[in-house]
């Protein structure tokens, strides 16, 4: 087998960079046991994640995301970037076992260069030039 | 591989119930929003920028509800972006909406800074209380929707039932349980976590923060009369604590009994 699609909470749209770039590529999301524990979810958030779901073209798993992603078989894992830090060990331990193509998501604002975080305030004295003119 | 045929949304709420039984436990209400792109372009068909900005924290304003699609890239920010310039003349009619859209942008871009440190506190509290203060589980009683605060209850009820709440309940909310009922901000926040169909830590831990006063100048809280204002009295109308509610008084009154 060659590239997934790796869906995972962040990246559920039919047009994200992954489907875009390998439109051929089978996906697979996989409600991940940890993550359901850890944030508490209750059925609701299933169900509306099931249901967005459902309008993508993949398939659908739950239990450990490493290990039921390792079991496609996948020569090569393709997803889409995300801060959570959940995710970043998702992809450490995979990367220990497959290769994994990670594209930027959609960026809200194309800016370049460092930005001062300490306030909403002057992230947005950097950001709003940009967007406004 | 789970099942992806399906004749009505209860048969597929009684198949995921089966299957994910600890998250069933917790909560088996299934949200009245429905995931999914179609009903998010919807929404964004809808959205109106001039309208938002003047109505937004108006518990009956014309505010998008596209943040669970949001939070789960459904739509993505761009979008909601470039649909909201759409709609006006004047890219500043739209300034509004696209602003509360760039807290979205800016608490990820710190949630990328500080990891699993948006669960502690990002600076010291300016209460002048010192952290052993606050309580560091939820009152069940909040939790159960019942203080006797029909504003309160009210929102736990449809957090619990639909996942969603505006946010200036959510302020509300928050400033409640951490100032008014002096209980630790994380407590407010895995609740919140827990239920809202947009949960996400950055957002969520980080708006928290900000009311708790570990992410900002000073604590944020509100009086009655301010709820009342914005909920146009929906609440206080049948509150029988109107009148010697929690919420009663001048900010400076209220900063008085809940500060040092």
């Amino acid at each position: 087998m060659s590239e997934l699609i790796w869906l995972h909470p962040d990246c559920l749209a039919a047009d994200n960079p992954a489907f875009q770039k390998y439109p051929q590529a089978k996906a697979l999301f996989v409600f991940d046991e940890a993550e359901i524990a850890s944030e508490q979810w209750t059925l609701k958030r299933i169900v509306f994640l099931y249901e967005t779901l459902l309008e993508l073209e993949c398939d659908i798993e739950r239990g450990d995301a490493v290990e039921k992603l390792l079991a496609t078989g996948a020569s090569k894992l393709v997803t889409v970037a995300s801060v959570s830090p959940r995710f970043l060990e998702l992809v450490t331990k995979l990367k220990a076992s497959v290769e994994v193509e990670i594209l930027p998501a959609v960026a809200f604002v194309d800016y370049r260069g460092s930005l001062d975080l300490k306030r909403f305030s002057r992230y947005w004295k950097r950001v709003e030039p940009v967007l406004f003119g | 591989m789970m099942r992806r045929d399906f004749g009505s949304r209860e048969e597929l709420a009684a198949y995921l119930e089966g299957e994910f039984r600890e998250a069933a436990g917790r909560d088996s209400q299934v949200s009245p929003i429905v995931g999914g792109r179609k009903q998010a372009e919807r929404l964004l068909a809808r959205i109106d920028p001039p309208r938002y900005a003047a109505s937004r924290n108006y518990l009956d304003g014309n505010v998008s509800r596209l943040s669970p699609y949001l939070r789960h890239g459904v739509v993505t920010l761009r979008q909601a972006t470039e649909t909201a310039f759409s709609k006006v003349k004047d890219r500043m009619q739209a300034a509004k909406f696209v602003t509360e859209l760039a807290w979205r942008d800016y608490w990820q871009r710190l949630y990328a800074a500080m990891g699993r440190g948006v669960w502690e506190d990002r600076e010291e509290l300016k209460t002048g209380l010192p952290p052993g203060a606050y309580a560091k589980e939820l009152p069940g009683d909040i939790a159960e929707g019942r203080t006797g605060l029909v504003c309160i209850d009210a929102f736990v009820g449809e957090l619990r039932e639909t996942g969603y709440l505006h946010n200036h309940a959510r302020m509300w909310f928050a400033a409640y349980v951490v100032h008014f009922r002096r209980v630790r901000w994380q407590a407010g926040a895995k609740f919140f976590l827990s239920h809202l169909l947009d949960g996400d830590v950055a957002s969520n831990h980080l708006s928290w923060q900000w009311v708790a006063s570990t992410f900002s100048h000073k604590p944020y809280f509100h009086n009655r009369e301010n709820l009342e204002k914005y909920t146009d009295g929906r609440y206080c109308r049948v509150c029988p604590l109107k009148g010697k509610c929690d919420f009663e008084g001048s900010y400076e009154m209220l900063e008085e009994k809940l500060f040092r």
